[in-house]
């Protein structure tokens, strides 16, 4: 085999290779968003008082959270929206703020893991709001809405 | 609040318009009588009738102190010497006297009827949604002369603004619906019962609704785990 057509060979699967990088970030991205879906949904049942409240479960869950949070904006690449993502395009477009939303929901979560650690209920209900409200401050304007 | 954020809809884009007290380009030298005639019967001070994405198909059953409330309020606020664009809309929805006949069709002025058989929260969520809070214009389809389909209330609606799905919020008609909590927390924080945060629109309106008071929160919630469509629509 040539070079030439060795490195034919090589770039021809570069670009196979690449829209497989992006789906693989778009259903890691969606895995991790499910993880964080349960967490709250298991924290809001608290919150409503369907199940005892737990100081130590908030923790759990927080920190769980945190995990999935961990390295989210490499799960984006640029142009990785279309098909079934519910990623709107204007994310790379506004990178920026997209990064400071994430960085937002970060701080939110380091801020329930704190409240948690303390175990001050009020204090971990109102941060558990706070951690709700820079999930819907990113949804509102980078999330292709659905039912 | 002085306007401009386009609204896409099959007919074109509308731009709400700039509503600060500000006297040229805003609504800074209405009357009170004009305020309330803009929002019951969707007339302007000129005379000329609106286009319905200005939802006064449900503001027309506020009461009059509301809309006493609500005018102080936009007067309290800066006025902003700022134009906005004309609604950019396909012919033949771009001529306004076609709206009279719309109106005629399809808008009776109306006051808000309390239900005697129903809770005092029930009735106060029924006024803020079908009034002020106007739910019904996105989660209701719409009937084939683009009215508000009130025979199929709240029951969602596959083409809304901005090409959005939106969903049913009758709880009564839904196969899992939702329960009061499970309401409360979707105005207060935007959570959805799996754990889900409202993206969209529904996350801006949020944004107005997690302000409510408890008590008118509590109201909706009420009403919307067992609405009915408003009693003289």
């Amino acid at each position: 085999m040539s070079v030439k057509s060795l490195l034919a060979g090589v770039a021809a699967c570069l670009l196979i290779a690449q829209p497989t990088v992006a789906n693989d970030a778009v259903t890691e991205r969606e895995d991790r968003m499910k993880t964080l879906g349960s967490e709250a949904k298991t924290m809001a049942s608290m919150v409503k008082g369907r199940s005892a409240f737990d100081a130590d479960q908030f923790s759990f869950s927080a920190e769980s959270m945190a995990d999935a949070m961990e390295g989210m904006l490499d799960l984006f690449p640029a142009g990785s929206h279309g098909g079934d993502s519910a990623a709107k395009a204007k994310i790379w477009d506004n990178w920026e703020d997209f990064s400071a939303k994430n960085q937002a929901a970060v701080n939110a979560i380091a801020g329930l893991m704190n409240a948690a650690d303390e175990g001050n209920e009020k204090a971990i209900k109102k941060a558990f709001g706070m951690v709700g409200k820079s999930c819907s401050g990113c949804h509102k304007k980078y999330r292709i809405k659905r039912d | 609040m002085s306007g401009g954020v386009a609204l896409a809809t099959d007919f074109g884009t509308f731009y709400p318009p700039n509503i600060t007290p500000d006297n040229v380009h805003g609504i800074g030298f209405w009357s009170q009588t004009e305020f309330n005639h803009a929002m019951r019967h969707g007339i302007s001070p000129d005379g000329d009738p609106y286009y319905p994405s200005f939802p006064y198909t449900s503001y027309t059953r506020m009461t009059d102190a509301d809309l006493g409330d609500l005018k102080a309020y936009l007067d309290s606020l800066p006025a902003i010497g700022k134009a906005t664009p004309e609604h950019d809309l396909g012919f033949p929805f771009n001529l306004r006297y076609g709206l009279h006949l719309w109106q005629w069709l399809n808008f009776t002025p109306e006051t808000f009827l309390p239900n005697s058989h129903q809770s005092a929260a029930w009735n106060r969520g029924a006024y803020i949604v079908t009034g002020p809070g106007h739910c019904g214009e996105c989660h209701s389809p719409r009937t084939l002369t683009m009215a508000m389909d009130t025979g199929v209330h709240l029951q969602g609606n596959e083409a809304g603004p901005d090409g959005e799905q939106v969903p049913g919020i009758d709880m009564s008609k839904r196969n899992q619906p939702w329960l009061l909590d499970d309401l409360l927390f979707a105005i207060q924080i935007g959570m959805t019962p799996d754990g889900d945060f409202f993206g969209g629109s529904m996350a801006e309106v949020v944004e107005n609704t997690s302000q409510l008071t408890a008590a008118d929160q509590h109201a909706i919630a009420t009403y919307l785990a067992n609405p009915e469509p408003p009693s003289n629509p």
